[in-house]
């Protein structure tokens, strides 16, 4: 097996005929942060979400090339999504808590995959609220509409549910954009954290924030991937042009 | 927007709100003078006693305790055939197929269904479950047609309720690795509960005051139904016995009280259901 936890070579998607990616190849290791940057449009969602197979929803797609996860080819008839997709959690750009409580957020996922014992699925929620620093806050609150929390909560709950099923990889898809900068710190601070225990992969809009959070950044500009390394080589050092005036804010 | 044209849609604005009100408030005149109509009519019988007696002399004096077990027989049979097949059409319309020449066809088929008179389901009941199947005028025979006639109704509501449930809702299901039946038992079809609900009680509204549809099905027997196989008499059909034949138009019109009050309540519970928050 090798040593990357995903793996994609000459890695091509299309919604129907419009090609949206184009021979990408990316590495991701273990316990690392990956960011995935470049304007409005070059693919950075449609490469996230190729990842955990959510794509697979839209009528008309199709992937063609290699995509291992794990090891394994994940576009291979007979691959397991739903077992894909509880390694590989997801956090979604706006929060979307379910419209119900603060434990039935959570408890969704842990009951889905099997798990229904009462005492169980309280202790899942309490790890996983305390994963993302709510359970203070909220453990007195369990019962209240996971909607109704401000918007920071609700993207912390949304990535509580997301770990509570205890995925190996988060792939998150700019999870801060409606976030005010006080509550973007502390993602960025829960990054930091999360980080020990799981894979992650964060797409986002500002150059700033993949510098802060990520170890390596991948460039994307309609549909290819220009360059992708280490964070510090990339903003530092980039090796193409494009990625020059790109993060040197010349572009468009 | 000047300031000219701001005010002709103030205007405008007024008048749509002003017009919608009044009809509001005609229809609901309407449906008060019905229900004072009758209470005119038939309150004079009304008692306990009406509702829990049998009836004597025809229908001339009694009340209509078999009457009611009978309605409520046949809505109770309607419903336990029309809710799960209608909610799964529905389901697999919306989550199973694409749109394509099928679900065309199961939509339009669906559609001339809502839109044929009842005395034709009941004379197609009879001659497929009366007289085909043999079952004769039964509890289930009716039961059966009104299933078929309240159908479309449950499907179109169902898949407009299932439609409104939001796709991004669907997704975070499937991102923390549900199936797609656990997609659709535990996310979709609890999130459009209230609009199936509403559907299945305008279907039942619809039910309860049914004549032709029963007449043909069930036939008229006054006896308390001792099984979902004997014939029966629902209260719209002992309704139209009793003033048809000349027996009793008081007692007539003290049963169109009581069916007029059930659907009043159905429809009020129908409504509570939908403004409570969930
Ligand atoms: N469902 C879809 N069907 C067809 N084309 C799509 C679909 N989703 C995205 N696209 C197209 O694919 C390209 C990449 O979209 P994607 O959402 O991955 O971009 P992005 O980098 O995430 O952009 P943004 O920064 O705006 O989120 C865009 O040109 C977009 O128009
Ligand atoms: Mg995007």
């Amino acid at each position: 097996m090798s040593a990357f936890l995903i793996e994609a070579r000459n890695l091509n998607f299309y919604y129907g005929t419009f090609e949206a990616l184009r021979s990408i190849n990316i590495s991701v290791s273990q316990n690392s942060v990956t960011a995935l940057i470049g304007p409005s449009g070059c693919g950075k969602s449609t490469l996230l979400r190729i990842m955990n197979r959510m794509c697979d929803l839209i009528p008309g797609s199709r992937v063609v090339g290699s995509l291992r996860v794990f090891g394994r080819e994940i576009y291979d008839p007979n691959y397991d999504v739903t077992e894909l997709r509880r390694n590989v959690g997801m956090v979604f750009q706006h929060p979307n808590p379910f419209p119900s409580t603060v434990f039935e957020n959570i408890a969704f996922g842990i009951r889905i995959a099997g798990e229904n014992g009462k005492e169980n699925i309280l202790r899942s929620v309490e790890e996983s609220l305390s994963a993302v620093d709510l359970w203070s806050d909220l453990k007195d609150r369990l019962n209240f509409p996971g909607q109704n929390l401000s918007m920071d909560f609700q993207q912390r709950l949304c990535i509580a549910r997301a770990i509570a099923i205890k995925p190996q990889i988060l792939l998150m898809d700019e999870p801060c954009s409606s976030l005010d900068p006080i509550a973007t710190q502390k993602i960025e601070e829960l990054i930091f954290e999360l980080k020990k225990k799981y894979t992650i992969v964060i797409v986002t809009h500002s150059m700033h924030q993949a510098a802060r959070v990520s170890d390596f950044t991948g460039y994307l500009l309609k549909g290819d991937l220009i360059e992708f390394d280490r964070t510090e080589s990339l903003f530092k050092r980039p090796k193409d042009t494009r990625t020059e005036e790109y993060i040197s804010g010349k572009y468009g | 927007m000047t300031s000219e044209s701001r005010k002709r849609n103030l205007f405008y604005n007024r008048l749509g709100i002003g017009v919608s009100r009044y009809l509001t408030v005609f229809t609901a005149v309407l449906f008060c003078s019905i229900l004072l109509f009758l209470f005119y009519h038939g309150a004079a019988n009304l008692s306990l006693k009406f509702f829990f007696s049998h009836p004597e002399n025809l229908g001339r004096s009694g009340g209509i305790f078999p009457i009611i077990i009978s309605t409520a027989l046949l809505c109770a049979v309607a419903l336990f055939i029309a809710v799960p097949l209608g909610i799964g059409t529905a389901v697999f319309l919306t989550e199973y197929t694409r749109e394509g020449w099928l679900t065309m066809i199961i939509r339009f088929g669906s559609e001339c269904l809502a839109g044929i008179p009842s005395i034709i389901f009941g004379l197609f009941g009879f001659a497929l479950f009366v007289v085909t199947l043999k079952m004769g005028w039964c509890i289930l025979s009716g039961g059966l047609t009104l299933a078929f006639m309240v159908l479309p109704t449950i499907i179109r509501t169902s898949e407009e309720a299932i439609k409104s449930v939001p796709r991004q809702l669907r997704e975070l299901g499937f991102s923390l690795g549900a199936t797609k039946s656990q997609v659709i038992s535990k996310i979709v079809l609890p999130q459009a509960r209230n609009g199936i609900l509403t559907g299945i009680i305008l279907s039942l509204g619809r039910a309860i005051g049914e004549t032709a549809c029963v007449i043909f099905t069930t036939g008229v027997s006054i006896e308390m139904p001792r099984s979902l196989f004997q014939s029966a008499r629902s209260m719209s059909v002992h309704f139209y016995i009793l003033a048809r034949e000349g027996i009793s138009m008081e007692m007539a019109y003290t049963t169109a009280l009581v069916l007029v009050s059930l659907i009043l309540l159905v429809n009020l519970f129908a409504t509570f259901l939908v403004s409570r928050k969930r």
